[in-house]
């Protein structure tokens, strides 16, 4: 058993905050771009989504039983209908004179960001208490 | 007689199988959010009591912890099983359990220590 597996729970928790807070991160830049009409690769901005998956590492018998924590898969883009409202005087605006919008609902992104916000709270909560725990068994070492 | 105080053995054991619930409740806690994912569960106090009950001298070393998937919680609609409360829950069961032994351990170690030094 090496010493990075000894501190496995804390590696796996840290694997779970940078997973949620990438979601956090993606929420924010869905909403920054709630209103973006034209964007560098034509059309209105489509929000994001992150895709989470679970990491198995580790050969048996390594003392790690293959826990390796979470990790981004990637990000996707949304390909829901974008909506399209009427706005003849905008620039982005066609011949009928609507407006096709990203299909970023805010409703969405922020029951999203209080599932990542409360997510990475837990993730916090885990390595605390690893902390604890590793303190008091070091305190076997002191007379 | 035996130098190493009376139980010890089976502290370190639990104190280890503590440990790797720790990771294992890291795993699921990290995995909250991901689609498809089933919550994984330690199995040993349970073979543990059935081992020392058939066979009381039997040799701790044997004993292996098991981490097992939980197929019998039923899945959220994205095919994940994990609940976050129940998580933090057996997490703080857990830290509890795991101060406990360790600080058996160190009660155990003072005696041996007085008994060494020879005073009350």
């Amino acid at each position: 058993m090496s010493f990075d597996s000894a501190l496995g729970a804390l590696n796996i928790a840290a694997s779970g905050l940078g997973a949620e807070r990438l979601r956090m991160e993606v929420v924010a830049n869905n909403i920054a771009n709630a209103s973006v009409t034209n964007t560098p690769n034509g059309g209105p901005y489509r929000r994001r989504d992150v895709v989470f998956e679970t990491v198995l590492s580790g050969v048996e018998g390594d003392g790690s039983h293959g826990l390796g924590g979470v990790r981004v898969a990637g990000l996707v883009d949304d390909q829901s209908e974008l909506p399209r409202i009427y706005n003849p005087g905008h620039q982005d605006a066609d011949v009928d004179g609507f407006v096709t919008m990203p299909n970023v609902s805010l409703p969405t992104e922020m029951v999203n960001l209080i599932t990542a916000s409360r997510a990475y709270e837990a993730n916090l909560r885990v390595a605390q208490s690893f902390l604890e725990l590793s303190q008091s068994a070091l305190a076997l070492t002191r007379g | 007689m035996a130098v190493i105080p009376s139980q010890f053995d089976l502290l370190a054991k639990l104190t280890d199988v503590t440990h790797l619930r720790h990771q294992v409740l890291a795993q699921n806690v990290a995995n909250v959010n991901t689609p498809g994912y089933r919550r994984l569960d330690v199995r040993f106090e349970d073979s543990l009591a059935e081992q020392l009950a058939s066979h009381p001298e039997s040799s701790l070393k044997v004993m292996k912890p098991d981490v097992v998937e939980d197929q019998v919680t039923p899945t959220r609609p994205d095919g994940n099983n994990v609940e976050i409360d129940m998580e933090m829950m057996r997490l703080n069961k857990n830290t509890l359990l795991g101060n406990t032994y360790l600080q058996l351990m160190t009660t155990k170690l003072g005696m041996m220590k007085r008994a060494i030094g020879g005073r009350g």
